[in-house]
């Protein structure tokens, strides 16, 4: 996570990534907060050809 | 979770009453609209297309009290609403378009901004803006046939009370040319009088991946690509100061500094900055 204003790295969300048994890594692909800012949803998965996600 | 397979990575927290925790969340895909309640790991079913989307979607965009939505892949989009019983509106049987980039909602206004690559067989920028309950009501806001494809789009809507002015960000790579456009539209005042604001184009390879953001405090707009963070400065303050990777100082000046150059209030500013070693501004 970074500030928006100085562009500094303030901290950091603890994913853990699986290993891939796949040429594609598994990364980050989804993020959302909710609407009282208190929670954020990550997905993690891979980005495959044609714009396709798992 | 099997269920869980080809679904779109735009997705939001469902709507609970004021002090309620959020407990799931809404995902979309190519056959239907799903909640996931992310504590016991249930799956409701919401909506279920008929006939089922030609691909995965992309593309997920929800009204603000969670009764109208659109969903799209690059081939199709659909209207809907959870409510009714009807069936789904096919957005790209009733515009005539293909090639779906991005949709967006404005809560204010309570419509939904469709920017599409493809309209009537042509290639272009086609901006779309329709009403959140009924889709047949919309206009075109822009519809510039420019033979390009164009990718990696990211719409937002920008705000600044200090300026008091709301403005709609396009941010985008294009194919041959390889650059990344972002495009202001004006959305305060006079449907008549509003007009596109500034372009700024800058030198992006189309093979390359690229993110771009509009930051909602300080007005920056940002994008991301594999050669570092580009910065472009949106808001009323006219410079501003950053340190670089490397320790240098620099000053950014904002896009609207430059407005004063304008001979009509319909005119934009196109930054042209492809090559660094030419930069043109032009007034057009």
């Amino acid at each position: 996570m970074f500030d928006s204003e100085t562009f500094n790295q303030c901290s950091e969300i603890p994913v853990k990534l699986l290993d891939s048994d796949t040429r594609e890594p598994n990364q980050v692909i989804g993020l959302q907060k909710s609407k009282d800012e208190n929670y954020l949803a990550v997905i993690s998965g891979k980005n495959l050809v044609m714009d396709e996600q798992k | 979770m099997p269920e869980f397979t080809k679904v779109g990575m735009q997705y939001y927290f469902k709507n609970t009453a004021e002090g309620e925790k959020p407990t799931s969340i809404i995902f979309a895909k190519q056959d239907q609209i799903f909640a996931l309640n992310y504590d016991t790991e249930v799956i409701t079913t919401i909506e279920t297309f008929e006939p089922p989307l030609k691909c995965q979607p992309e593309i997920f965009a929800l009204c603000e009290n969670q009764q109208y939505f659109c969903v799209a892949s690059k081939q199709d989009g659909l209207h809907g609403d959870f409510k009714s019983e009807g069936d789904d509106v096919d957005l790209d049987k009733l515009f005539g378009i293909g090639l779906i980039c991005d949709v967006i909602y404005d809560g204010e206004t309570k419509e939904f901004y469709f920017l599409c690559n493809k309209k009537d067989g042509k290639i272009g920028f086609y901006l779309i803006k329709f009403n959140e309950e009924d889709p047949s009501k919309f206009s075109y806001l822009t519809m510039w046939n420019h033979k390009l494809d164009i990718g990696d789009v990211n719409m937002q809507i920008m705000r600044d009370n200090e300026r008091d002015c709301k403005e709609l960000l396009i941010g985008y790579k294009t194919i041959y040319i390889n650059t990344y456009n972002l495009v202001v539209i004006d959305l305060a005042g006079d449907e008549e009088k509003r007009a596109t604001l500034f372009r700024h184009e800058a030198f992006q390879l189309w093979e390359s991946s690229v993110f771009g953001m509009n930051l909602s405090i300080s007005k920056d707009f940002v994008s991301l690509s594999k050669t570092g963070m580009n910065v472009l400065a949106m808001g009323s303050i006219p410079k501003k100061e950053l340190k670089g990777s490397d320790g240098s100082k620099k000053m950014i000046h904002s896009l609207d500094s430059l407005s004063y150059l304008k001979v009509d209030p319909l005119n934009f500013i196109n930054f042209k900055c492809q090559d660094y070693g030419n930069r043109v501004i032009s007034i057009e």
